[in-house]
This record gives structure tokens, C-alpha cells and sequence, in this order.
């Protein structure tokens, strides 16, 4: 007769074809099952772990009550006491032991995931070479790696009712504010959906307080970047099957610069920084300042260089506004494209996008050439940024400017500049101010992200981010 | 979103885009000369051609000319931007050479015109055209300077940056001093030799019409009493011992005394070049050229004061000095007697080394 657990794991389980029941019987009237999904378990763990130990039982042929867990070693083994937490267990790669009413459940999860890779989307030629991956225990391995504190501590929750993801929220216990924590913890136990397939989807729902285009959680695949928020007071969300960890609060700030900043002297950083803040307004504002220009205040180019856009433009049938959309939606097309396809492919973008719209459509009359320098321009500043969703938010932006320069000139692009202030200061991330540290200003935070100091001068945490341990680094003044 | 609502609703009301003009529609206006003959404004103006040459891949700044005539200053704008297919655009406007029958007798009309006119910027630099018509001046395009408003304010730029015989002042500037009742306005003059342009002084106005004309030199020197010229060429006019010396660092100081006018001028210069015979490291053999040159420097004040009090023009604000330091007006400045005390100190030794014995 069939244990009932086991009746009920076949039951639950029907249509499974990667469930291995298998029954070991230890004496005539008593029978071990050892019960794994075959595709996340590795089958020499489970056959070193545990059918070599449950055989030597049934070699013995105890009569005394066992004590499973003693008798079969295994690095993570938990005794479960609920018949419930068996689908948890199971569909994370553990075997399930069940004796009689006893069951066990013995970590033998296969090895499914790669090796440490290196990082794609943040890419530097100084500082650490390595990247999360898709496995949350390899992830918190490579942070902890960094940060060897007792003070490091996590809060652990699983969501979503099929995908059952992991979720670890990590944060230093001595420098973080308790509130942020507890906010967090309330905001991602509010969430009750059926799937959670990676960072991205917490991401969205810690940003539901506000209504934009601009990110306000930083997504990164740098275990530096992370050790770094952790020390800043921040707090870092890791998903299981994502290789992004999450940093929240993030500030505008935080979003122009990358973190190999912190690797490199800060005289020469500074002018990188200024040039980053500098792209980030002129690939918002180029294209709407061009038309703004060109349309209703031609006197402010040099003669000289007037006469040139005019030559240029009197063979185009397009007004400048048309003609800038048009080049403004050709270029999406084309970075999307690119994004999209297979690299092997990427060269017949770039040949088609430098012939086509570069030389053939300015000889075809159809744009003018000053207008591919304007949108290459406005193009060009965008890629400095690593982070996709604030190039996002600055197309947003780009476009409501270039409609208020094309209908109300430049006064239009300072109505529509005061819509932006006003709006880049309203938004939280976190219920922390997102254009901190402009607004409300903080000078230490202003250098540690718009601009750097010299190292030894950055001794304070923020008092925005912390309100226990502001002290970083103490000075030997001998 | 309410307050995007709100931004759109204010721009809405408070602006719009009645004034959206595409660059190609405009037809850029960079000269107008102004002459005035046979009681009647003769108008030309230069407009920069933004047609694509054939055969040439970039814009080529060249120009074309359009005429018109009329009883009135407007008329004669109207019959010209009747003659021109696209919006007529002054804001690139450079400069405006009036004729000299139009500065004697039309400059109150012409200047009322460009003040009144909102499409043109008060930016643009007036002059006069001396021995030659102001569509002689305007047209004279030549294979180096195709554009000639731009030639004519480049000379007017480069000159005030070296050798100061053109006077840097734009047309908001003259209106003002026009309109002053203790000042007199003055501007470049220019004129032609052989296709070539050249800058022939200034031309002074009183009451709204051409008082004289100043020539080059005298242009110069009262730029070097105005303090605004580094670079004057003084020479001692002496066919057998050559000397010049540059004054480099110049001022003025008009005192009033009871028997008249004191013009004390004070100059730095240095030598430039000599045939004397003099030994250039003892201080003695500057002393003497300082005392030759002194009164050469002042006979040729002298004369110009006298020029300028002759037609009664206030060029050295004698009137406006006075009212700074009395609160008086002084309305007989040109009957009172004038001192006139010049120094000069040459002070710049130069590469002359003591010999090593």
C-alpha cells in the first residue's frame, strides 16, 4: 500500500514526466521513497548523497525508528513538517525523502547556470571584471565577497505563486535606515501575482508611486556597484534567475555615471561628469533648440552660417519640424533594429543607416545635411548612457520639446524646461527626493554624484540615506 | 499632467507661432544703401543668395541686388519687397550706407524710418559714401569680398583693431547721439579707388545734417584724444632725420577756467624708428624727442580744434563735461579761448642694451 504523501505528490504531480518516484524498500512491510524532479536535480547528488545511504539501510535492516536526517548527509537538509512545502522544495531541485510520515528534503539541485561572465551593459577597462548571474546563491556569494560583515543582513521572500522566485533584500544593519527596509518589505509583500521572471518585474513595482518616463531604480550587474550602495546606506534587492540586482533609492544623479568613476582620479572624472550632465540636456534640447532657431529667431546664427542651413534647406519640401520627426523616428527604427537583431547582422544596419540616411537621403533632397549632424549629435550624447530607461526618459522629453519649440519657439523650450523641473522634483524613489542632491541640495551627496572628491575627503555618508552612522573614513591626522 | 495643461493653456495665450517662418522663405537682407536724388529715394539692397550653385556642393554666400524707388523712405521699401519672391529678413541687416545728399538732407526721414521699423535689429553699422553713390559702394562686389555689407563691416572691425581710422559705433549708438542736445553723431565714412574700398573718416552731423567730414588723420588723432586707439603714427616730418614714435596709452583731462578751455593730453609712447644720431640708453636722448615731438602733437590738435570750432561741432563733449561737472549747460563753448598742454613720455627703451665692455 502507498504512502499517502506520496499518493498525494503523484497526484499533484500527474503530468509531470520529469518526477522520479522511487521506491526503496527496506524491510517487507517498510518502504523509503525517494521522489525528484529529474530536470533541476542533479542525479549523482542524488545518488551520492542519497541512494548509496538509504541502500546501506536496507542492508542493515533496522527495526528501531530512524532518524533520517542523521543518516543521510547532506550539505542543506531541511525537515519538513508540512506536506505543503514539498512543491517548494521539490521544484527548487531538492530530493524528497519521505519515510513513513516523515519527510525530508536534501539540496540537490543540478547545476544549471553558467560561470561568472563579465559584465555587458557596464562595461569598464578598470575595476572588477565580473557580473552577477542568473543564480541568486552565486550572486549573494560574489557580493558577500566584498562585504565580509556580520552587519550584512537579508530578508528573504518568495514570490510568485508559480515561479516561487527568491527574493533576497540585502542591506548593512548599522548604516540603513530601518524605515526604508520596512518599506520595501511592505511594498513587495503587497505583491501577489502568479510569475516574477526577473529584477525588471520588482523594479516596476517598487516604482508604481510614481507616474514617469525616468527610471528610479538603478538595475546593475556589477557586484562593486552593489558592495558600494550597501556602504552608502542603500539597499539591494537580488532576484533569483536574474543576473541584475537591484538598488534602491536611486537618485538622477546616480544614473549619469557609472561606477568605474570610483576607480579613477577625481580631477579628471569631474570633466567627465560636467560632459555626461552636459549630454544628458543636449540630447534632450538640440533638436528642439534647432528648430526653435532656425524657425523664429534666425538671428542669433552668424550670417555666415545662416546662409548655409538656408542653401541646405531650400531643397527640401519638408518644413523643419516634419522633416525633424521623421529623422528623429528613422533613427528609433534603426537603434532598435540594431538592438534586436543578431550580432552577425549588426554590420548591414550600419551600412544600410550610414548609406540610406547618411549620404542617398540628402542627395534625394529629402533631408537636409545639417539635420543628420543635429540628429547624429542628438543621438551620439545619448549613448553615454548605460542605463537604457533614462535614454528612454530623455526620447520622452525630446520630443515634448521639440513640439513646444516647433510651436512656441524658444519660449516654448523654457515653458516646457519649467515642466520638466517641476516634475524631475516631484518624483521619489522610494519616498526619497529623485533629484537629490540638487534638490533639496546635500553637498556630500552632490560628491559622491554629480561630481568626486578627493578620496580622502569623502569621510561622510549622506544624512539623507542614513541617520545612524554617518562616519566613513576616519583620518590618521598623525 | 494638469500642470502640463496649464503650461500648454499659458504659451497658448501668451505666445504662439504667428511668427514661424521656414529659412528658406526668407530672403536675407545683409546691405541697403540709400540714395537720395531728384527729390526721390533710391533704394538698393543686398540679398544673400541661398540657392544651391550649380555644379558646387556648398553654399556659396553671393548676393543679388533689387532696386526701388519712391517719394517716401516706405515706398521705396515697398517697391523693393515687391521685387523680391521671398519674406524679406532685416535681422542679418550689417550695414546701411547713406549718399551724401541723403545724410545732408534726408537723415532725420531715414533714421525716423529704421526706428520705427521693428524687423530690423539697431545693430547694423551706418556709414556714409563719399565721392561715390551708395549703389556704387554696395555693388562693388570683387572676387575677395563677395558680400560687401560684410566686407565693409570687416573693415570697419579690423580697423578699429589696429590702425584706428574707423569709429566702432552701431546704429543705436548714433541714433542716441543724434538725439543728445550736448552731443554731435559722427560715422565711418567709406569710399572707392579703382573697385577698391577704403575707409576715408568720418562724417560729422549737426542738426541732423552733414556738418563735415573729418579725413583719415584727423579721424585718427581724435581717437587718440578719446582714448580709443593704441596705435598712432607720430612722425616729425623732417626729410633729413626721420623719427616716429607710436602713442600707445593716451588721455584727456578738460578743465574749464575763467580764461577758457584747458586740454591737457597725457601719452604714453615708445620709438618706433629713427635716423638720429642719438645715443638710445641715456634717458637725456628720450627727453629731447619727447621735447620735439610735443609740440608737433600739439599743432596738430590744435588744428583739429579749430576745424571742429569752426563748424561748431562738439566732438570732445566739451558741453557734456561741463554739465557733468556744473550742472550747467554751456551753450558758447566755441567762443571761449582753448590751452592746450601736451605731454608725452617715451618710455619704452626697447631691445637697446648697455654694450659689454
Amino acid at each position: 500500500m502507498e504512502n499517502e504523501i506520496v499518493k498525494r505528490i503523484r497526484k499533484d504531480f500527474k503530468k509531470t514526466v520529469d518526477l522520479v518516484i522511487k521506491p526503496i524498500k527496506i524491510s517487507l512491510l517498510d518502504t523509503i521513497y525517494v521522489i525528484y524532479l529529474e530536470s533541476v536535480t542533479g542525479s549523482d547528488k542524488v545518488n551520492d548523497y542519497i541512494l548509496k545511504n538509504v541502500s546501506f539501510l536496507n542492508f542493515l535492516k533496522q527495526k528501531k525508528k530512524m532518524d533520517l536526517a542523521s543518516v543521510i548527509p547532506a550539505p542543506n537538509t531541511k525537515v519538513l513538517k508540512n506536506a505543503d512545502e514539498i512543491e517548494f522544495y521539490l521544484t527548487n531541485g531538492f530530493t524528497i525523502v519521505i519515510h513513513k510520515k516523515d519527510i525530508l528534503a536534501l539540496e540537490t539541485r543540478a547545476e544549471i547556470q553558467r560561470g561568472i561572465p563579465e559584465p555587458t551593459t557596464e562595461q569598464t577597462i578598470f575595476g572588477p571584471k565580473d557580473a552577477f548571474t542568473e543564480n541568486i546563491q552565486i550572486n549573494l556569494g560574489l557580493l558577500k565577497r566584498r562585504v565580509k560583515s556580520k552587519d550584512l543582513k537579508t530578508e528573504s521572500i518568495v514570490l510568485g505563486r508559480k515561479t516561487k522566485t527568491m527574493i533576497e533584500v540585502l542591506y548593512f544593519e548599522d548604516i540603513c535606515e530601518e524605515d526604508l527596509v520596512q518599506n520595501i518589505m511592505e511594498e513587495l509583500n503587497k505583491i501577489d501575482v502568479d510569475g516574477i521572471l526577473d529584477s525588471g518585474n520588482i523594479m516596476e513595482y517598487l516604482s508604481l508611486e510614481n507616474k514617469t518616463h525616468f527610471p528610479t531604480i538603478i538595475k546593475t550587474e556589477r557586484p562593486d556597484n552593489t558592495a558600494k550602495a550597501l556602504l552608502e546606506g542603500k539597499v539591494v534587492i537580488l532576484v533569483d534567475t536574474s543576473p541584475f540586482a537591484l538598488i534602491v533609492p536611486s537618485f538622477f544623479s546616480d544614473f549619469l555615471n557609472p561606477i568605474s568613476d570610483n576607480y579613477k582620479k577625481s580631477n579628471n572624472i569631474n570633466f567627465l561628469k560636467i560632459l555626461r550632465l552636459a549630454c544628458f540636456f543636449l540630447t534632450i534640447l538640440v533638436p528642439a533648440i534647432y528648430i526653435a532657431l532656425l524657425n523664429y529667431n534666425p538671428e542669433t546664427i552668424p550670417t555666415s552660417l545662416l546662409i548655409n542651413f538656408s542653401t541646405q534647406r531650400d531643397s527640401v519640401p519638408f518644413p523643419a519640424i516634419v522633416e525633424a520627426v521623421l529623422m528623429l523616428f528613422i533613427y528609433e527604427i534603426l537603434r532598435e533594429s540594431d538592438v534586436r537583431f543578431p550580432n552577425s547582422y549588426g554590420s548591414a544596419i550600419s551600412i544600410l543607416g550610414a548609406l540610406i540616411l547618411g549620404e542617398a537621403a540628402v542627395t534625394a533632397g529629402f533631408v537636409s545635411p545639417i539635420m543628420i549632424i543635429v540628429i547624429a549629435f542628438t543621438f551620439i550624447t545619448s549613448l553615454i548612457f548605460t542605463e537604457q530607461e533614462i535614454v528612454n526618459a530623455a526620447r520622452h522629453f525630446r520630443i515634448l520639446f521639440l513640439l513646444s519649440a516647433a510651436f512656441y519657439g524658444l519660449y516654448g523650450i523654457l515653458f516646457m524646461f519649467l515642466y520638466f523641473l517641476s516634475h524631475i522634483t516631484e518624483l521619489k524613489s522610494m519616498g526619497k527626493p529623485y533629484f537629490y542632491p540638487i534638490a533639496p541640495f546635500d553637498k556630500v551627496y552632490l560628491f559622491k554624484g554629480l561630481f568626486k572628491r578627493k578620496i580622502t575627503l569623502d569621510t561622510k555618508r549622506s544624512k539623507l540615506l542614513t541617520n545612524k552612522n554617518y562616519t566613513k573614513q576616519r583620518r590618521n591626522l598623525s | 499632467m494638469k500642470k502640463l495643461w496649464v503650461i500648454i493653456f499659458l504659451t497658448f495665450f501668451l505666445t504662439g507661432c504667428f511668427d514661424y517662418q521656414e529659412l528658406n522663405t526668407r530672403a536675407i537682407i545683409s546691405g541697403i544703401a540709400i540714395d537720395y536724388e531728384n527729390e526721390e529715394y533710391l533704394l538698393n539692397l543686398e540679398i544673400l543668395n541661398n540657392k544651391k550653385s550649380e555644379g558646387e556642393e556648398n553654399a556659396s554666400a553671393k548676393t543679388y541686388y533689387v532696386e526701388g524707388t519712391g517719394q517716401t523712405i516706405s515706398e521705396a521699401f515697398s517697391n523693393c519687397h515687391l521685387k523680391i519672391a521671398k519674406e524679406p529678413y532685416y535681422a542679418h541687416l550689417k550695414v546701411v550706407i547713406l549718399s551724401e545728399s541723403t545724410a545732408n538732407e534726408k537723415l532725420k526721414e531715414v533714421v525716423d524710418y529704421f526706428i520705427r521699423e521693428p524687423s530690423v535689429r539697431n545693430i547694423f553699422l551706418p556709414v556714409v559714401s563719399k565721392n561715390a553713390a551708395a549703389k556704387e559702394i554696395l555693388e562693388n562686389t570683387s572676387k575677395e569680398n563677395p558680400v560687401v555689407s560684410t566686407a565693409i563691416q570687416n573693415l570697419i572691425l579690423d580697423n578699429k583693431a589696429n590702425d584706428t581710422v574707423s569709429v566702432l559705433k552701431d546704429f543705436e549708438v548714433f541714433t542716441e547721439e543724434l538725439i543728445n542736445p550736448y552731443l554731435d553723431g559722427y560715422i565711418n565714412t567709406i569710399s572707392r579707388e579703382e573697385d577698391t574700398l577704403y575707409l576715408a573718416g568720418i562724417a560729422v552731423f549737426k542738426n541732423m545734417k552733414l556738418a563735415t567730414y573729418l579725413d583719415e588723420e584727423e579721424t585718427s588723432l581724435l581717437n587718440v584724444l578719446k582714448g580709443q586707439t593704441k596705435n598712432y603714427v607720430l612722425n616729425n616730418n623732417q626729410s633729413d632725420n626721420v623719427t616716429a614714435i607710436g602713442l600707445y596709452d593716451n588721455s584727456l583731462n578738460l578743465s574749464f577756467t575763467e580764461k577758457g578751455l584747458v586740454f591737457k593730453t597725457k601719452h604714453q609712447a615708445s620709438l618706433l624708428e629713427t635716423t638720429y644720431s642719438l645715443d638710445l640708453r641715456k634717458k637725456e636722448s628720450y627727453e629731447q624727442l619727447q621735447r620735439e615731438f610735443e609740440p608737433i602733437l600739439k599743432d596738430k590738435i590744435a588744428a583739429l580744434l579749430q576745424k571742429l570750432v569752426a563748424k561748431q561741432i562738439d566732438l570732445l563733449e566739451i558741453q557734456n563735461t561741463y554739465y557733468k561737472k556744473y550742472k550747467k549747460t554751456l551753450d558758447n563753448w566755441y567762443t571761449l579761448k582753448a590751452d592746450i598742454e601736451t605731454t608725452i613720455t617715451l618710455n619704452k627703451n626697447g631691445l637697446t642694451f648697455e654694450v659689454i665692455q
